[in-house]
């Protein structure tokens, strides 16, 4: 009778725990849904340097690769959470892509990753055993690989 | 006691040549003093392991210690069995650099080599 009771008021607390999270969720994806338009309409009509935030690093190194080349950031399906980054340096940009400026550093993107990595910052990283450019914060991002070179998208 | 004469032994690790020079530009910026790059493994990233690199103050006990083209390299005694065989290089393009290692005792890594599983 006991060991009944234990396992129902068990159950109980399992199925409720297992109940609760589903509401926040779902309204926070609803949340998402209704604020990811938005972010993607505002951003034609906005200046480019809200799109990206370029480290002082960022801008360093990419001077010191010339002033004719610049970093486009893509953002593809693939990775170990769902999206990965692809940089790259480039030297030609398509009419359509998204230029981002700062000191005479630029930063291209294209309009199908601009929902993924708006506002966002590009940053240079330079460690003992690896150095590179890398997304540092994406604000679009749930969470990230421990590489940072993929990321769970937030929509 | 007679005195013993150690047999010469396998390195745990080679070292490529790019490797070797990064090091030795690594160790020529360093103030302090230190007897080589220290390589060790971490429990990290999505696929189990992940390779550490630091400068080597010391050699502790059991630390195995690689010394070849002119660079130190001491792998940590936690590490040997995760890298003895492998080969370490250094990879370097316009947008990153960075330090590979070439593990036969890896079975599966990381989309972006970062970790690793034995």
């Amino acid at each position: 009778m006991l060991s009944r009771r234990l396992f129902t008021s068990i159950f109980r607390s399992v199925h409720s725990s297992h109940l609760i999270p589903f509401q926040p969720s779902s309204s926070s994806l609803l949340r998402y849904f209704s604020a990811s338009p938005a972010a993607a309409s505002s951003d034609s009509a906005s200046p480019a340097g809200d799109v990206f935030r370029l480290s002082d690093k960022c801008v360093a190194k990419l001077k010191e690769l010339g002033g004719d080349v610049f970093l486009r950031v893509t953002v593809d399906s693939g990775g170990c959470s769902g999206y990965k980054y692809d940089l790259k340096i480039d030297s030609n940009a398509n009419p359509e892509d998204i230029r981002v400026e700062r000191d005479g550093a630029c930063v291209i993107t294209d309009r199908e990753s601009l929902p993924f990595v708006m506002g966002a910052t590009i940053d240079y990283q330079d460690e003992m055993i690896r150095s590179g450019f890398l997304v540092a914060s994406n604000p679009n991002a749930d969470s990230s690989c421990g590489c940072k070179s993929s990321f769970a998208a937030k929509f | 006691a007679a005195a013993r004469v150690a047999r010469p032994r396998k390195a745990v690790l080679s070292i490529t040549d790019s490797a070797a020079n990064r090091i030795r530009e690594l160790l020529s910026k360093r103030t302090d003093p230190c007897v080589g790059l220290k390589v060790g493994v971490r429990k990290r990233g999505c696929n189990g392991l992940t390779y550490t690199m630091n400068y080597a103050e010391k050699v502790e006990k059991l630390d195995e210690v690689v010394e070849d083209k002119g660079v130190t390299v001491v792998v940590d005694s936690k590490a040997v069995m995760f890298l003895t065989g492998a080969q370490m290089d250094f990879v370097e393009d316009r947008i990153r650099s960075e330090f590979v290692f070439h593990n036969p005792n890896a079975k599966g890594a990381c989309g972006c080599g970062e970790s690793f599983n034995v």
